[in-house]
């Protein structure tokens, strides 16, 4: 009986042994469960954290460019202008002016232009009155208005862009523009758009000096573009050689590219 | 007449072929021969049964074997290199309990139960250790995706279990209580943790599988 006893105790020993290694088991599955929400909420508090970063960068950059677009308006403009007035003034008080005056006039007056336009393409307000292939227009023309380069640009199947975004998107194209004849002295500058299988791809070519792509080395531009690009969703690449120009490809993903 | 565990061994010993798939990490390869080990086993021990010879030398060699297996196994998923040399003692203390076992205790009169009561909580020890790595992972581990957790969980409750197991087995052989009075616990918690190694395993083997690099 005593030995019944026993056997029966032991039984209740197996079963409540195997009770506990299962609510063992269990419980370290559910403290893995529990690491892995917190991992993901870290990694999702990261990434947020990263773009409230760049948004920043971007938006204290913009702020940048206001300021300097507003100085070269209000400041340097208005000496300029006065300048070209003063000139004005010299040109008529004279019975023949000389013709180094008055190409200096003409000069002054082209420089006026330029800089106000110039002034205008930095200035977010003004930006915001027209969409990215009107402000992209004027930028070409501005280009063009030099007779040192000639830029065009065909936009059909232009995507669709709130405000915010064409403006980012216009300042990775101003950038490749402005990259490309800083470095590649070029003779023609193209900027299309391409539909792609998810998206579309808007691609400036210009057919300068080129340059040897850089492995790992990249410039500020470049990584300010690269950022950007990443804010609208999309990413960029550049294809570069010595003398055969660089091409730089910006891809947006369809849900930036509604037509 | 195939018993529960026997099914759920040749479950294990199907599942395992498939990795050799192209595509699944070799290292995983070694478990097909594990499982076909396990199953041979269990063949010459019957064999030997039905022949009226002892099977316990077969069992005393075959389990060493197999619990070296599962702790070199168990050290081959751990990546914290402390956590591997740790497995490695419990092993050399395993190896150790066993061989002065074999040669001074219960020598080959018996099944060497004795050493493998502190083999399996050695065993159950070692699988904590790959327990608190599991968790203290910083990488995304979905469990459905582990294969090592599975195959670990197995050894962990096969190993406690089974400790159990022997100990009330060498306590009732101590209180002189016939076999007849405890063999269906003996068979039943038997089953119970076979079944569990064994389908876990072929759990695991699943997994690996499906994760093959196409």
């Amino acid at each position: 009986m005593e030995k019944e006893k026993v056997i029966s105790i032991f039984f209740q020993v197996a079963v409540i042994a195997f009770s506990l290694i299962v609510a063992f088991v269990t419980a370290i599955v559910y403290m893995r469960f529990k690491r892995n929400q917190d991992i993901r909420q870290k990694h999702s508090m990261e990434k947020e954290f990263a773009e409230q970063l760049k948004q920043s960068r971007i938006e204290v950059q913009e702020q940048t460019f206001g300021q300097i677009g507003k100085e070269l308006h209000d400041n340097v403009g208005q000496l300029l202008s006065t300048s070209r007035m003063l000139l004005g003034l010299t040109e008529r008080s004279l019975l023949n002016p000389p013709d180094t005056l008055i190409t200096a006039n003409t000069t002054l007056g082209e420089a006026i232009n330029e800089l106000r336009s110039l002034s205008r393409s930095m200035d977010k307000d003004w930006l915001e009155q027209f969409n990215f292939s009107e402000n992209l227009h004027t930028e070409i023309l501005r280009i063009n208005a030099g007779n040192k380069v000639q830029a065009s640009c065909h936009l059909q199947g232009m995507p669709g862009l709130a405000s915010g975004e064409q403006i980012i998107l216009f300042r990775i194209v101003q950038e490749a523009i402005q990259n490309a004849l800083r470095h590649g002295n070029p003779t023609n500058i193209s900027i299309k758009v391409q539909e792609e299988e998810n998206g579309c791809c808007i691609i400036v070519e210009d057919n300068g000096s080129g340059f040897v792509m850089p492995h790992h080395a990249e410039g500020m531009g470049m990584n300010n573009m690269k950022q950007r690009t990443a804010i609208l969703g999309g990413h960029i690449t550049w294809r570069a050689a010595p003398d055969a120009g660089v091409s730089v490809f910006i891809h947006l993903p369809i849900k930036n590219a509604v037509t | 007449m195939f018993s529960l565990y026997s099914i759920a061994e040749w479950i294990a010993f199907l599942c395992s072929i498939l990795l050799f798939a192209k595509g699944v990490e070799k290292g995983y390869r070694v478990f097909f021969f594990y499982t076909l080990a396990v199953i041979l086993t269990e063949f010459a021990g019957r064999w030997l049964m039905e022949t009226t010879q002892h099977n316990h030398r077969l069992f005393t060699f075959a389990c060493f074997a197999f619990t070296c297996f599962y702790f070199l196994t168990l050290r081959s998923f751990l990546k914290d290199a402390r956590r591997r040399k740790l497995v490695i003692i419990l092993l050399g203390l395993f190896i150790t309990i066993y061989t002065i076992n074999l040669f001074f205790i219960q020598q080959l009169k018996e099944f060497n139960s004795y050493s493998f009561i502190a083999g399996y909580t050695l065993l159950s020890i070692a699988a904590t250790i790959y327990y608190m790595e599991f968790i203290q992972q910083e990488t995304i581990t979905p469990i459905r995706e582990e294969p090592n957790f599975f195959i670990v969980t197995g050894y962990f409750i096969y190993g406690t279990l089974t400790a159990i197991l022997y100990t009330l087995h060498r306590y009732f052989a101590y209180m002189k209580i016939p076999n007849a009075n405890y063999r269906n616990l003996f068979t039943t918690t038997s089953d119970i943790t076979n079944v569990s190694l064994y389908l876990l395993l072929a759990v695991a083997f699943v997994i690996i599988w499906k994760r093959r690099k196409s």
